[in-house]
């Protein structure tokens, strides 16, 4: 595994995770010896290529799978199935981890968006006061609150990213979750996010965003970790490393070599869409 | 087929909409609205003198009215239960099926003739103003609760766990199982087979069902592991928190006198 430096340790681990292999049952291997420690107030990108196991170990990370093989720990305690049949250990991680799923549709689930917001800090069994101001804050942070008793089906792809991720949000997350957050949105939509992203950022949350997407990477990342097509984890270190190393990225297929002309010179080279490119002539 | 589907997404996004009803049933906490409901049903079921069946139906009426319930939401009470009760309940008139004094001669030939019979008839009324009273009462319950507050009402009157968590997930993406069976009703149009028979419709539409049952399967699973992920735990929790007031138990409590009152005048000697 190539890795420039030591991942930036602060004061609390949030995820360690040590050589997780996973298979659905019957399947082939989804992710093979993984091992990986996530900070607290880290900004990690999950880079790999489509079916390189990044959803899966995203959701293993949330406790709705678990490994075939290996241990995560989850704030110094383990992550495992009987853990989470504890109330208090359920409430307690559920509160602290939140995931944003790539396809809105599975995640928004209520019949409006008020409801949609109350729905965690509910399950929390938070009280309702406190869930309904944590309503109001999320509904004026995410800039949604004409749509409060809209059904959430009916609303545009990035209204349903903004009562996704405010869904999320009212819980009081440490730990977000992101699978492609900006996947299928249009371009002010995902303006929008990378600035709600990157101050929460600020604010302190730890985030990891899975994504194929380099410039999404730059954006809302300092650190990343890079799986193969074969659910392998190749490489991790800063991003700004990571998308200077264009062998690594050809091989993990998140760039591609590209021919093309300029008047009578025709050249091949790594093509990274949305960052730019030198030509050496 | 397209209209189809998306007039039953239509109807059914309305019947899972959050209660529009503004009565004052509409206040009320579930779990009285469901004991009331049960109770009455429950009377209505075992009543056998048509008057004091008329009665039944005539209160279930009277509650849904009460209750505010307009349009749309009474759809099945005007037009499904004539449609459903008369395909039941129409040869149960007939002489074949229920023999006594006859009322009215539809045919005669060869010595033999169908009739309409008195007891017949009292057969039919009875089922179907049952079917009105039990349509009745149960769409006022849904009409005036929440879909979420009504599982929770449930769970609380001891629902097993397991049947709260599938009443559940079967309200959280039924639309979604409908659009899915649109979209690919689209794509198969878009690939060329506008014009088709009726043949022809019937072996897609049945091809297509075992597609859509696989992507039910998928979102449901989705739909579970989105939940999960934000702490659902199988006892869902709404935003009205229900507080059982004075009022609720009077509800409740003037449910069960009027079933049982009901009850008493139907098996009263005459």
């Amino acid at each position: 595994m190539t890795s420039p430096e030591t991942s930036p340790k602060t004061s609390e681990s949030v995820f360690t995770v040590r050589e997780v292999s996973f298979a659905y049952p019957g399947g082939p291997p989804v992710l093979r010896d993984i091992t990986l420690d996530l900070w607290r107030g880290q900004s990690v990108a999950l880079l790999g290529a489509n079916a390189s196991g990044k959803s899966t170990l995203l959701q293993l990370l949330d406790g709705l799978h678990f490994p075939t093989t290996g241990t995560i720990h989850a704030f110094g305690e383990p992550l495992t199935e009987a853990a989470l049949e504890r109330p208090e250990f359920a409430r307690s991680f559920r509160q602290r981890v939140g995931m944003m799923f790539q396809h809105s549709e599975v995640q928004l689930f209520c019949a409006t968006v008020e409801e949609e917001l109350a729905f965690a800090p509910l399950q929390l069994r938070m009280p309702e006061d406190e869930v309904r101001q944590r309503v109001e804050d999320a509904l004026e942070l995410m800039e949604i609150r004409h749509l409060r008793d809209r059904s959430p089906q009916s609303l545009s792809g990035g209204e349903q990213k903004r009562v996704a991720l405010g869904g999320l949000l009212t819980a009081g997350p440490q730990v977000l979750l992101l699978d492609e957050p900006t996947a299928g949105l249009d371009p002010r939509s995902q303006q929008w996010l990378l600035e709600l992203l990157t101050q929460l950022r600020g604010a302190g949350l730890t985030a990891i965003t899975a994504t194929h997407d380099l410039e999404l990477a730059i954006e809302v990342a300092d650190w990343a970790v890079v799986m193969s097509e074969e659910h392998q984890i190749v490489a991790q270190g800063p991003v700004s490393w990571l998308v200077g190393n264009l062998d690594l990225l050809l091989e993990v297929n998140l760039i591609h070599a590209h021919a093309h002309a300029h008047g009578s010179v025709r050249h091949v080279h790594p093509h990274l869409h949305g960052l730019g490119h030198e030509h050496g002539h | 087929m397209r209209r189809g589907l998306a007039a039953l997404g239509l109807a059914l996004a309305a019947q899972l909409a959050p209660s529009q009803a503004s009565g004052w049933l509409a206040s009320c906490e579930a779990r009285a609205k469901i004991v009331a409901a049960l109770v009455l049903v429950v009377a209505a079921s075992v009543l056998h003198s048509l008057p004091a069946v008329a009665a039944a139906a005539g209160l279930g009426l009277v509650i849904t009215m009460a209750a505010g319930l307009r349009g749309r939401k009474l759809m099945p009470l005007w037009l499904g239960v004539p449609l459903f009760t008369a395909a039941i309940a129409l040869p149960a008139c007939l002489n074949l099926v229920t023999p006594g004094v006859p009322l009215l001669v539809l045919w005669q030939g060869g010595g033999r003739e169908l009739t309409l019979t008195l007891p017949g008839v009292i057969v039919a009324a009875r089922f179907f103003l049952r079917a009105v009273a039990c349509v009745a009462l149960t769409l006022t319950l849904t009409g005036t609760t929440a879909p979420a507050a009504l599982v929770s009402g449930l769970r609380r009157l001891g629902l097993p766990k397991v049947f709260g968590m599938v009443l559940t997930m079967m309200q959280r993406y039924l639309v979604l199982v409908l659009r899915t069976a649109e979209e690919l009703h689209l794509a198969r149009l878009s690939r060329g087979y506008g014009v088709e028979t009726v043949r022809q419709g019937q072996r897609w539409a049945a091809a297509g069902m075992g597609i859509v049952l696989l992507s039910s399967l998928r979102l449901a699973e989705g739909v579970h592991s989105a939940m999960t992920a934000r702490g659902y735990d199988g006892d869902i929790q709404t935003l009205h928190a229900p507080r059982w007031t004075a009022r609720d138990a009077a509800v409740a409590a003037l449910a069960l006198v009027l079933a049982a009152g009901l009850v008493l005048w139907d098996r009263w000697p005459r």
